[in-house]
């Protein structure tokens, strides 16, 4: 199937009634919970999973994909609006786009966020409809050598390029690999730290687990606090950019879509990442870089743009290779095998609906987010108003519901409490959940690859080395290991020398 | 005075820091007894316990080396902007939470949906502090909806109890 022939498909799924609504929903539901600050798009998507076990495969990943889209685009009103950013990914929007609400711009902040968060999505969707098919075919000769060595270096990016300690990050990612063993063996299919359970011979569920650590602990954490958050009383006028803000913020949208299309599709990257990275360069090309933080459009068109144009790119290793890059997607990964759908080389032959669907409802789902976004944001203002009082009982008891409703299970609330817990622990201590979350739905594939590798080549680990493309992403992770502690040794000497 | 206090602040975080590396630690050393019982297998063909085990053990390994910054570094690991991660923080609510929910779980098929779910959502609003008529308006409005939503909506079916509903 050719692109243009590609495209008319996907349209033709997508533009089905019910999949439309699917997208708008999807959209309305992502946006909402995007506008709250604490709740990303992790706990977005655990939360609200169970909502589409009823639906058919094409029809919830449609869902879960808007809800994805939507979540980072309300993120950045909250940004905006009350200097809390709604997600990770727009903590950079904050320090301008909070600026420029207080001098008055709110709404040429918001406009510009939408209008290049769309133009960056639409682009980032062109690039996975291009790339997606050709880069299927080439992962087709992939065995397991190649994905063994492949999901070892995103182990190695995303404790690299983790926010915080990257010790800390490479402790949660083996620790999410440990909890992947729970359960029964994958080649023999010997209990393994079962306990007798009945309800582990399948494994810890991926839903229930995130839920507690991305949106119970969430609640935990909020729970103990006593401030709300304050929305700034402005007059939000003016959405629409003025042609001084295109004029202003173009090339920033533009760097912005190319530097987040690039990042997307790396592993431990993706719109997190981008967002910051382009926050910099933006500063740094600037002619006068002592404007950001002060209300400059540049810091708020560029990470913006660079957050969408990743979402967009970041589905392209998940659905070519299976391999997610980030823990959004490795959560909608746990969606699509819940609902039997393997992301893989293979599925755009053998789920061509759920591919070609998925594509055409994002083109659809970024323009939905564009028209919902501008004229309903003072309704997401008034959802900001709702006390915590009320909302995180409801979020408590969503999550309770959810929990249970995958398999009729009061085992998996437990599990959901016990995550829930881990969480607000693990965030006091300061370990970041997304690695866990990583190693976990990693695990599996990594040790059935290396399992699948020695067993070919009779216990010899040359395999890894005598493939070309194994051995390239193990150099790739050798260097990026030594790297550090390179630095650290010559930063040392560098003192000695001093002293 | 400020070093005394910045001194006492980066004992108190790493003291914290080591709490967590003990867990880890015993986590890891958990794991890798459990998996030698299973079995490492041989290269050619691994056993089910080859993959917990190394992963553990890495995890320890990290855990140790974690221990080692701490001691070997001669000012404290910053790890977070407060020493005390608990000040000003009304954390026994949390407490009152995870109680209720662990109670939930107990009650939820004996007592049914209805009954169980009312009794969580009352605790949670009356946490909140919000008065005694709100919260019963609240947790029944909220009973009510999640059962409309989740029983007919979304065709999910929710624990009956011994009375049927």
């Amino acid at each position: 199937m050719d692109a243009l022939q590609g495209l008319l498909y996907a349209f033709s799924v997508a533009l089905q009634p019910d999949n439309l609504v699917l997208v708008f929903v999807g959209c309305v539901l992502g946006t909402l919970v995007g506008v709250l600050p604490g709740i990303g798009p992790v706990g977005a998507i655990s939360i609200l999973l169970p909502l589409t076990f009823q639906l058919p495969p094409a029809g919830s990943i449609i869902m879960l994909a808007g809800i994805y889209y939507g979540v980072m685009y309300g993120g950045s009103t909250t940004s905006i609006l009350v200097n809390v950013p709604g997600e990770t990914a727009s903590v950079v929007t904050c320090m301008d786009g909070y600026a420029m609400a207080r001098q008055g711009r709110a709404g040429s902040a918001l406009g510009i966020a939408a209008f290049g968060s769309f133009i960056a999505g639409t682009i980032g969707l062109i690039g996975l409809q291009f790339i997606a098919e050709p880069l299927s075919v080439i992962a087709l000769k992939f065995g397991p050598p190649e994905y063994f060595a492949i999901i070892l270096l995103g182990f190695i990016f995303i404790s690299y390029l983790s926010l915080g300690s990257m010790l800390k990050a490479g402790m949660m990612a083996f620790l999410g690999l440990t909890l992947s063993s729970v359960g029964l063996d994958p080649i023999n299919a010997q209990q393994r730290m079962t306990f007798g359970v009945l309800s582990l011979y399948e494994g810890i569920g991926i839903a229930p687990m995130a839920m507690g650590l991305f949106g119970v602990a969430e609640v935990f954490n909020s729970m103990e606090k006593a401030a709300s958050v304050k929305v700034l009383k402005v007059k939000i006028k003016n959405l629409f950019p003025t042609k001084l803000d295109w004029l202003q913020a173009k090339w920033a949208i533009a760097r912005g879509t190319l530097i987040g299309f690039l990042l997307g599709i790396l592993p431990g990257g993706g719109p997190v990442l981008s967002t910051f990275f382009a926050y910099g360069v933006e500063k740094r090309v600037a002619k006068n870089p002592e404007r950001f933080g002060k209300g400059a459009i540049e810091g708020v068109a560029a990470p913006e743009a660079a957050n969408n144009a990743a979402t967009s790119t970041s589905f392209i290793p998940l659905l070519t290779l299976g391999i997610p890059p980030n823990v959004v997607l490795a959560v909608l990964y746990g969606a699509f095998l819940i609902h039997g759908v393997a992301p893989g080389p293979l599925l755009i032959k053998e789920h061509p609906d759920v591919f070609w669907g998925l594509l055409g409802s994002m083109y659809i789902g970024n323009v939905v987010l564009l028209i919902l976004n501008l004229p309903l944001i003072p309704l997401w203002v008034q959802v900001l108003r709702i006390p915590d009082k009320i909302l995180y009982p409801l979020i408590l008891l969503f999550c309770v519901i959810g929990a249970y409703s995958i398999n009729n299970n009061v085992f998996d609330i437990i599990v959901m409490v016990i995550f829930g817990i881990a969480g607000y622990l693990f965030k006091k201590f300061g370990y970041e959940a997304a690695p866990l979350i990583l190693g976990f739905v990693l695990g599996p594939m990594f040790e059935v690859n290396l399992r699948r590798s020695l067993l070919i080549s009779q216990g010899s680990f040359s395999i890894f080395f005598t493939r070309p493309i194994a051995l390239g992403a193990i150099i790739v992770c050798a260097i990026l290991v030594l790297l550090p502690l390179y630095k650290a040794f010559s930063k040392k000497k560098g003192h000695a020398v001093i002293n | 005075m400020a070093e005394k206090t910045d001194d006492r602040a980066g004992k108190l975080k790493n003291k914290r820091e080591i709490i967590g590396i003990i867990g880890w630690l015993l986590i890891a050393a958990f794991v890798m007894i459990s998996s030698w019982n299973l079995g490492l297998g041989e290269y050619k063909n691994l056993g089910p316990g080859f993959f917990p085990f190394w992963s553990a053990l890495l995890l320890g390994a990290l855990a140790l080396s974690m221990m080692g910054t701490i001691y070997l570094q001669k000012e404290a690991v910053a790890i977070g902007r407060e020493a005390d991660i608990w000040k000003d923080l009304t954390w026994h609510k949390n407490v009152i939470v995870v109680t209720a929910l662990i109670v939930y779980c107990v009650v939820l098929t004996w007592l049914g949906y209805i009954l169980s779910t009312m009794g969580l959502m009352i605790i949670l609003f009356y946490v909140g502090r919000m008065k005694p008529w709100a919260v019963i308006a609240a947790s029944l409005l909220a009973v009510l909806l999640s059962y409309c939503l989740f029983l007919y909506g979304l065709k999910t079916p929710l624990p009956r109890g011994i009375w049927f509903f």
